[in-house]
């Protein structure tokens, strides 16, 4: 049966979520974060009342993803293959293993960013062989939820209604980003808004597809032959 | 001599003898700071043709130069000179923005005089030289602060006075005393090749390794090599960020190569050369290099390097110039050996008295080079209240006693009176324009954590308007897993009630403005912060844990709060409670020594306890006593380890080890 969990997204926490990944060392954050949050109860919230509210949605179905909205411009989603423990009356999550079975206690994460913020050019073997005694605090247990995560493929989507940026169709007004790294992700442009529910269509695999069924909006292909013919007039003269 | 209170590079002679003496008892007696100059101390280029010439430099008291000749137009030409000179170095380092050009400043804050004409030093001193109007008190201060070369950061000083506590203190022009400047500026040759520094946390022994390192790097060609370090690979990274914006505010136009000023922890690791001092030695002499895994303790890894570095100096020449060690406390003699062997010059070893003075090999050892007795971060009370709770002077049995020598050391006044011990402590500059009865250490008993974290914050900001939030650090006595939720739900409390973010440094390993601090107790060495809030179940009665206790209480320079859950078993007993009373009130601790015998008892704890290792360092010393060197075979027994409850005694940690490593055995044969 289909779960959803939701969390609202204070204020003074907004940044640790909207920061803009880049690197698999910033997607392993956001999740490591994201997962301690779904564990703290307190900010359990049934449904969002106001548009402008901040959240956090986990829908976990034959496939579970995890969809964060940071304002009614901008959300993302990624999957999230760790096994959620709700408790049944109280509807409050008990706890989250991996699909390797690691408990992810408040202790492992906590750990484990602490690990994460010692990772320079992208080697956790590096960190792990230059512990001291000053990290016997840690639990060993730590790099590997670290390296489960780290290893995970993100499956990562993100909408953006970005005015301030936006760039024809090189960066179009309503967007899809796709893939984090700065060299594989692209984007696909959209013709208008979409809406939460159409966001979480595009990845839920049992529901219709979307299709891109034209290269160009109508209005960015009448201004795409306006400036060709701009440029054949000029080339006239 | 040079003491605490004063300073002076002069040569003494029969003229000038009987002025610094009536100069010197003055600064002991009435505990105010002289100097006594031939010239600037700043950047060591100030040089003036006139062996008569004093610059005597006090707060509170113009700048006075005085000749042991006869008044004459010379002298007084020299005068300007220096006055010249000192307006340019306030322009180097900024102050003249806020202090003005030296025709703003030398007429009400210079004078000169001849000695032939001061008939009565102490009068000259109290009365003519004595400045009257405190609205110039924070220029003079300032321009001392050149003179010696104490430079602060101009940034943060203003030269109006604050109107409020928090500020004062934060604002206040720190000058170094006798002791610190004989360290920056003297050659200490006479002194051997190791320079040893000791004093409490909070007596500036980092930053006084900082100036002496940028005093060092100026004076010397671009060959040299110096090399920076602490065990704790995060200080290190701290302290290289300490070193690139102190250099940047004491102006140093030379790039720092970071090739040639090696800011590394001790240790390192295989992968890259320069990510430790041993890991560089290892590297530059070509010997083999040990990771915890393979070696077991750092002690094994330098006792080995010295060894195989001995032979080599000649051939390979040294390593470093000069090396800088810092929290030596952390070491065993051989880093200090191993560092010895290959630095061509200095090694500047830099330690907390109060944590090495029972180790007993150091009691053998020589006394320390410089010894800082003036603890400069904490207000006294603090610091006294901090100490007795750490070693239990006001529990029945005590955990741990000092004789008077080390009573001394640690920087009291000890007055004995039969078996009563009055301890004083002498009051600071930095907390002089402060009530004295301020109340500079709480003990909360709570009921919620989070609310009354919140309430405590909230009241913080009520007191002090001018509070920021990278003010205040909310410290984890505790090691228990309770601590993550904690955080969490601090974290949560504090930014949906208060607005305010928090940064939580055991993570985040670094400090953060425009947030709260929250950490535990192994990641905030080297910090001090305006509010300490201390949070801990219960006090134990544990070394180890005591130690912490105080070196965290000391962290604060206005107020340490002491959060405990309230009610019975928290430990804080009615004794502690009029023991810290007493000594808010009265500033000075008085306690009854233990006898022969506790004392005898107390040795024999100190010595059970005094091994406060992490439970990896026992496991790994009890692989060396077992000879299991494989890496596969010590990961599987710590693994089969992990979630057994029987660790705390050693003996029965081997067992056990022992047993897995039999049953590997085992395992592998019928395999």
């Amino acid at each position: 049966m289909m779960k959803v969990i939701l969390r609202k997204i204070e204020p003074y926490e907004s940044k640790k979520f909207s920061k803009t990944l880049r690197c698999q060392k910033d997607y392993t954050m956001v999740l490591l974060e994201i997962t301690r949050k779904l564990l703290n109860n307190y900010d359990a919230i049934e449904k969002v009342t106001s548009p402008s509210q901040a959240y956090i949605k986990l829908v976990i179905d034959k496939q579970s993803r995890l969809f964060v909205y940071l304002s009614k411009d901008k959300y993302f989603s990624f999957e999230y293959s760790n096994k959620v423990e709700v408790d049944l009356y109280t509807k409050e999550v008990k706890s989250i293993y991996t699909t390797s079975g690691i408990n992810c206690t408040l202790e492992l994460i906590s750990n484990a960013i602490s690990i994460l913020n010692d990772v320079k050019s992208d080697s956790i073997i590096e960190v792990y062989e230059s512990r001291d005694n000053e990290d016997a605090f840690m639990n060993l247990e730590a790099y590997k939820l670290l390296e489960y995560f780290w290893a995970h493929e993100p499956c990562y989507l993100r909408y953006d209604y970005d005015p301030l940026n936006s760039k024809g169709a090189l960066h179009p007004l309503n967007h899809l980003d796709v893939n984090i790294s700065v060299n594989g992700s692209y984007k696909i442009g959209l013709k208008s808004r979409l809406a939460p529910d159409e966001f979480e269509n595009i990845v839920n695999k049992s529901t219709d597809c979307y299709f891109l069924i034209e290269k160009l909006p109508s209005h960015l292909m009448v201004l795409k032959a306006n400036k060709k013919l701009k440029k054949k007039g000029s080339r006239k003269k | 001599m040079n003491t605490n209170y004063y300073y002076s590079n002069i040569l003494v002679s029969t003229k000038n003898k009987p002025f610094l003496d009536v100069l010197q008892a003055h600064a002991e007696e009435n505990k105010h700071q002289i100097y006594v100059l031939s010239g600037p101390l700043v950047d060591g280029k100030y040089k003036y043709d006139d062996d008569s010439l004093m610059i005597v430099l006090s707060s509170k008291h113009r700048i006075a130069f005085v000749t042991t000749r006869a008044m004459s137009e010379d002298f007084k030409d020299l005068c300007d000179d220096i006055i010249e000179d000192i307006g340019s170095v306030s322009d180097k380092y900024g102050y003249k923005e806020k202090i003005g050009r030296p025709r703003k400043w030398r007429d009400k804050l210079t004078c000169s005089y001849s000695t032939c004409d001061i008939k009565d030093v102490d009068r000259w001193f109290n009365e003519d030289i004595a400045l009257k109007d405190d609205e110039d008190f924070r220029i003079l201060d300032l321009l001392l602060s050149l003179f010696i070369g104490s430079i602060n950061d101009i940034e943060c000083i203003s030269t109006e006075e604050p109107d409020n506590i928090l500020d004062k203190v934060k604002n206040k022009i720190l000058l170094f005393d006798g002791q610190q400047t004989r360290f920056i500026y003297e050659e200490l040759e006479a002194e051997g090749k190791r320079i040893t520094i000791q004093g409490l946390s909070g007596t500036g022994k980092t930053e006084l390794l900082m100036h002496k390192l940028r005093d060092l790097y100026l004076r010397n060609d671009d060959k040299a090599v110096f090399g920076f370090t602490c065990y704790n690979k995060i200080l290190a990274r701290k302290l290289r960020e300490r070193i690139q914006n102190f250099f940047n505010f004491m102006k140093v136009e030379k790039q720092i190569d970071w090739n040639r000023l090696l800011c590394i922890s001790a240790w390192g690791s295989h992968i890259n050369n320069h990510s430790g001092i041993y890991r560089y030695i290892c590297d530059f002499y070509d010997i083999g290099f040990y990771s915890l895994r393979e070696i077991g303790t750092f002690d094994s890894a330098c006792k080995n390097a010295i060894e195989q570095v001995r032979g080599k100096i000649n051939e390979y020449g040294y390593a470093f110039t000069y090396t800088f060690i810092d929290e030596s406390q952390d070491f065993k003699e051989s880093f200090f050996e191993l560092c010895e062997l290959v630095t061509e010059k200095k090694c500047f070893v830099a330690g907390d008295i109060f944590q090495s003075i029972f180790e007993e090999k150091k009691q053998n050892a020589q006394p320390p080079n410089f010894l800082l007795s003036k603890c400069y971060r904490t207000d006294p009370k603090t610091l006294m209240f901090a100490q007795a709770l750490g070693m239990g002077l006001f529990e029945k049995q005590k955990l741990w006693w000092l004789d008077e020598e080390q009573w001394k050391q640690c920087g009291y006044t000890v007055k004995i009176d039969g078996n009563q011990y009055t301890l004083t402590r002498e009051p600071l500059r930095r907390f002089e324009d402060i009530d004295p009865d301020f109340d500079s250490l709480k003990i909360i008993g709570i009921k919620s954590l989070k609310d009354d974290i919140v309430a405590l914050i909230h009241r913080i900001y009520d007191e002090f308007k001018t509070v920021k939030p990278e003010d205040i650090a909310i410290i984890f006595l505790d090691t228990e897993k309770y601590i993550y939720q904690c955080a969490v739900d601090l974290e949560h409390a504090i930014g949906s009630k208060l607005g305010i973010e928090c940064n939580i440094a055991y993570e985040s390993k670094k400090t953060e403005e425009g947030k709260i601090l929250i950490s535990n107790r192994y990641n905030v060495k080297g910090l001090e912060y305006p509010f300490v809030i201390c949070i801990t179940q219960k006090i134990l009665r544990d070394k180890s844990y005591r130690n912490t206790m105080y070196t965290m209480l000391t962290r604060s320079f206005v107020r340490s709060y002491l959060i405990l859950p309230k009610g019975d078993g928290n430990g804080f007993t009615k004794d502690m409670y009029e023991g810290g009373q007493y000594i808010m009130k009265e500033k000075r601790i008085v306690i009854t020594a233990p006898t022969p015998q506790e004392q005898e008892q107390i040795k024999a704890w100190i010595k059970g306890g005094k091994q406060a290792l992490s439970l990896e360092d026992r496991i790994n010393i009890i692989f060396g006593e077992l000879n299991i060197s494989d890496t596969n075979i010590q990961d599987t027994i710590k693994k089969s380890l992990t979630g057994i409850p029987i660790k705390n005694s050693d003996a029965k940690l081997k067992e056990l080890i022992k047993a897995f490593y039999y049953s590997i055995d085992d395992e592998s044969d019928s395999a």
